[in-house]
């Protein structure tokens, strides 16, 4: 089996701080999940594979080559960033036209693809209006659409479920599933197990810039699980929303925050909590306009792991 | 997937750049600055037009119109030129790093050297038609119905000449400012400092030692007979402030230039490696 990425002692320091180090890696075709806390060098091990960083020492290959200032290995490959930056006076068809041109199609192609890119992410209602304009998650959503309208084979994720609604994430992680099934391999970073999880069983986890252990989900599953699960929620009716949540067993506590209506969660079972979200959400009529998870219960696994 | 060319690339980065500029406030701004001499010179024909000797501003009309119109288009040469390509050269790549959105532009298959070449041409169409249309008005402000104007001829084909250099000074200080705005963190503050510090220092220094400033170049290719009488001409010698050098080493001097600034900038995007933390 060909590998899609091979690191042999890669590091990467930003001056004094260390981003990734000493990474000895290789990884499989296939949906590789990547976790850690904020912090732990996820987003800099991504960036180092797509070739906008260049190692301070050791080496990377991915799809069997060179990364860096490669047009033949970008033509390859379809990055969503974590960062939430965009040319904001366009719309959200000519932010993905003009990307579409750049990855070398003609003016009636381009068109074609962004069209079939905002369709997979369900963006093709908003597709005119100014990115600017967009919420987190359909912002979040025209980034995934602009890393797949070249269809790529392999693709890389940094946070793709950040700031997403109950729905879009839903959606995103069938979409990860199906390109799978199609043949395609994906990487796709984290700081919330049960995330990559439903994408994966297989995952990275990474912690100060080192790879702590790699393998089976199941098995990391059982030590997240013992510390509970804090989801914060920013809705418009928090207080309908908490006296929903609060009548579920698995729900530990809740806090509202009035001033930017929001409430934090905590649940033991983290993947009823979310599974059940989407459905509270219809039947009560109520937007959500942000949803994540802190990393505390993952950073508490993390001191376990690394001692 | 099909291949990239350099042409469509640069024309996606191009369109790309001038949609993000055009609507700016740093457009709003720079418009406001270089309409300020039209404001100049509706003045200057509102106040010659009942000039008397003994009225108050009436030394200031002394001054002819082809004088008036040279001393504007100097203005937008050493001011008002050099601020539209420190503001617009300088952050072609910077503002695309600080924005993040370079990412997307890295990580499609085209080269570094057809974002760059796209990015310049964006800078140079959207900078001339900052500068371009107030110095049209001026000349038109200027030289409609003015009896004071000895020969359309001469005023015109200096005007045309002028403004040639205004368009080169464009073309340098924009690589100039590019290259900085590609390789530092603060480009407008190194700008500021070469634009203003550098530039205009080395100017009224007597002696030789102006030759190594871009200003000196400019200002010997600018056309200024209607501006420095003979009289002046030799005052500005015994000073040694005076910018011979022939306008055929200043164009080959500004070209060079040009062509050393942007290679250095196409050297600099390839191997700098940009931070998005």
């Amino acid at each position: 089996m060909n590998l899609i990425a091979e690191a042999k002692e890669l590091s990467k320091w930003y001056g004094q701080v260390i981003g990734v180090n000493k990474i000895t890696i290789d990884i499989n075709p296939g949906v590789t999940g990547l976790l850690g806390p904020n912090g732990a060098g996820k987003s800099t091990f991504l960036k180092l594979m797509v070739g906008l960083l260049k190692p301070s020492s050791g080496s990377i290959q991915v799809l069997g080559m060179p990364v860096w200032n490669n047009p033949d290995f970008s033509c390859r490959i379809g990055y969503c960033p974590e960062q939430d930056a965009f040319y904001r006076n366009m719309t959200g068809v000519q932010f993905v036209t003009n990307l579409a041109l750049l990855s070398g199609y003609s003016r009636y192609e381009a068109r074609e693809k962004a069209m079939k890119a905002l369709e997979t992410v369900r963006l093709v209602d908003n597709k005119d209006r100014k990115v600017g304009a967009y919420s987190k998650g359909m912002r979040q959503r025209i980034k995934l659409a602009q890393s797949l309208l070249h269809d790529p084979e392999l693709l890389f994720l940094d946070e793709p479920l950040n700031g997403m609604d109950p729905i879009s994430r839903r959606n995103t992680i069938r979409l990860v599933k199906e390109l799978e099934e199609k043949g395609k391999s994906i990487i796709v970073s984290s700081h919330i197990l049960h995330e990559i999880e439903s994408m994966t069983n297989k995952i990275l986890l990474i912690s100060n810039g080192r790879i702590r252990a790699e393998g089976d989900v199941h098995e990391i599953r059982e030590l997240i699980d013992e510390h509970p699960h804090n989801v914060h929620i920013i809705c418009n009716k928090p207080r309908l929303m908490a006296a929903i949540l609060v009548e579920y067993e698995d729900v530990a506590s809740i806090r509202i925050n009035a001033e930017d209506n929001s409430l934090v969660a905590e649940t033991l079972k983290p993947d009823d909590f979310y599974s059940r979200l989407p459905e509270i959400v219809i039947e009560n009529d109520i937007e959500i306009s942000n949803l994540y998870s802190p990393d505390d219960n993952l950073q508490a696994v993390f001191k376990y792991l690394v001692g | 997937m099909p291949k990239t060319n350099f042409i469509n690339t640069s024309r996606t980065i191009f369109s790309i750049t001038i949609r993000q500029s055009i609507r700016s406030k740093k457009t709003f701004f720079m418009l406001i600055i270089t309409f300020l001499p039209v404001v100049l010179a509706i003045s200057y024909r509102i106040i010659g037009r009942d000039m008397e000797p003994n009225k108050p501003f009436s030394r200031l009309i002394m001054i002819g119109p082809e004088n008036a119109l040279s001393m504007m288009m100097m203005f937008y040469l050493l001011f008002l030129g050099l601020l539209v390509s420190l503001f617009y050269g300088a952050s072609l790549i910077a503002d695309e790093v600080d924005n993040k959105t370079i990412i997307y532009l890295f990580t499609r298959p085209i080269k570094k050297i057809s974002i760059l070449a796209g990015k310049f041409a964006a800078y140079l169409v959207q900078s001339l038609l900052i500068i371009i249309p107030p110095i049209l008005l001026c000349l038109l402000i200027i030289i409609v119905n003015n009896s004071m104007i000895i020969d359309y001829g001469i005023l015109i084909r200096s005007f045309v000449g002028q403004v040639g250099v205004i368009v080169l000074a464009l073309v340098v200080y924009g690589t100039i400012f590019n290259l900085l705005g590609v390789w530092i963190k603060r480009p407008i503050l190194f700008g500021l400092l070469f634009a203003f510090g550098w530039e205009k220092m080395l100017l009224i220094v007597p002696g030789s030692i102006k030759k190594i400033c871009i200003a000196h170049y400019l200002l010997s290719a600018f056309p200024r007979h209607a501006l420095l009488p003979e009289q002046n001409m030799q005052m500005g010698f015994r000073r040694g402030i005076i910018h011979n050098s022939s306008l055929l080493t200043s164009i080959i001097v500004i070209s060079i230039i040009t062509i050393i600034f942007f290679i250095a900038s196409i050297m600099v995007i390839n191997r700098k490696e940009y931070k998005f933390e």
